[in-house]
């Protein structure tokens, strides 16, 4: 689910890399106001390595396949430090496995970096459900599978809306648009996949080392 | 890719194309550039060619020479796959896969170390 170089117009591209700049800044100031960053670094950076090589594992869904992305996951336990994980592991996609592209960069950032900002939220909501005891099995697993099944969703209909508004005039589009549909389809059991393994990585984190999970 | 539909630009008018298609099955796509289909006007081969190949928001575009263009006169004989990957070879693909994820864990376990003891 990366845009390659080549598939949309050069307007789009710069707007990408606007955006993926804002947000960019957005995080970066809000891991700085949360004071040291040092001891997240570690975690963030042994997901950002997790998410570069999801990409590579392809999972067979008739009529073809899809490959991971992990956004929401690393939007659940990362928090604000999913955005620049995500632009750091796509810009090594882009470079060495050859998913997505460089002029494409901020595209995909802002495809992938934003639902992940937003299952960072969603998976915040449990303090609003029970405030005395956000941190129950059910509770974090509900959420943390809200965040990986709606990071991965809304990633998805971006990149839906992104290619079908911008195919070009020289190809059939209802032909396009009819591929499109069907791949974003294709990516509804893939969100159950990976919403069902963020929530077990979630809870089994609580259980084992609860301070990896991003407090509020 | 299979069934992805293809564009093809002649050296003539690279705005609009010179023929369109589907590739097969197994995602191959033939032409002869030195066809002249009936009602297409007839376009000079030599030059560069532009294939541009998408599906699903998925593809790419590439160009090959033809004939003077590619440095060869006389009859025209090419045939132009679009790129699978473009890095680089299996080999040297994992292997800067496993540099750049080493270069992950390195971070990982640099800024997870213990503090050394001593003052300065």
């Amino acid at each position: 689910m990366h845009i390659p170089d080549g598939i949309v117009p050069a307007q789009v591209c710069l707007a990408g890399y606007g955006l993926t700049g804002f947000f960019t800044w957005y995080s970066l100031r809000q891991i700085d106001k949360q004071g040291n960053p040092g001891p997240q670094i570690p975690k963030a950076s042994l997901l950002t390595a997790a998410f570069f090589v999801a990409s590579s594992i392809y999972i067979p869904i008739p009529p073809a396949s899809v490959h991971l992305l992990l956004n929401g996951l690393l939007g659940v336990v990362l928090g604000y430090f999913s955005f620049p994980a995500i632009v750091i592991g796509l810009f090594f996609q882009a470079l060495i496995v050859g998913h997505g592209g460089l002029t494409t960069l901020g595209v995909n950032a802002t495809m992938m970096g934003v639902p992940a900002l937003l299952s960072y939220h969603i998976f915040q909501l449990r303090f609003l459900v029970d405030r005395k005891n956000p941190q129950r099995p059910v509770l974090l697993g509900i959420f943390a599978f809200l965040g990986g099944f709606i990071g991965l969703a809304l990633s998805a209909l971006i990149f839906m809306g992104i290619v079908i508004a911008t195919v070009p005039a020289d190809f059939n589009a209802g032909t396009e648009q009819t591929a499109i549909v069907t791949l974003t389809l294709m990516h509804i059991p893939l969100a159950i996949l990976e919403g069902g393994f963020t929530a077990m990585l979630v809870i089994f984190l609580q259980r084992v080392k609860p301070e990896l999970l991003t407090g509020r | 890719m299979a069934a992805a539909q293809v564009l093809i630009y002649a050296p003539s008018d690279p705005q609009t194309p010179w023929t369109k298609g589907q590739t097969d099955e197994k995602g191959y796509f033939v032409f002869d550039p030195a066809e002249q289909d009936a009602g297409q006007d007839a376009a000079p081969t030599a030059g560069q060619w532009e294939v541009t190949v998408r599906q699903a928001g998925h593809g790419g575009t590439t160009t090959f020479a033809v004939g003077d263009a590619a440095g060869s006169t006389g009859s025209v004989s090419t045939s132009s796959a679009l790129p699978g990957n473009p890095s680089a070879a299996p080999m040297q693909r994992w292997i800067s896969m496993a540099a750049v994820i080493w270069g992950f864990v390195g971070t990982a376990l640099f800024f997870s170390r213990k503090p050394l003891g001593g003052k300065a």
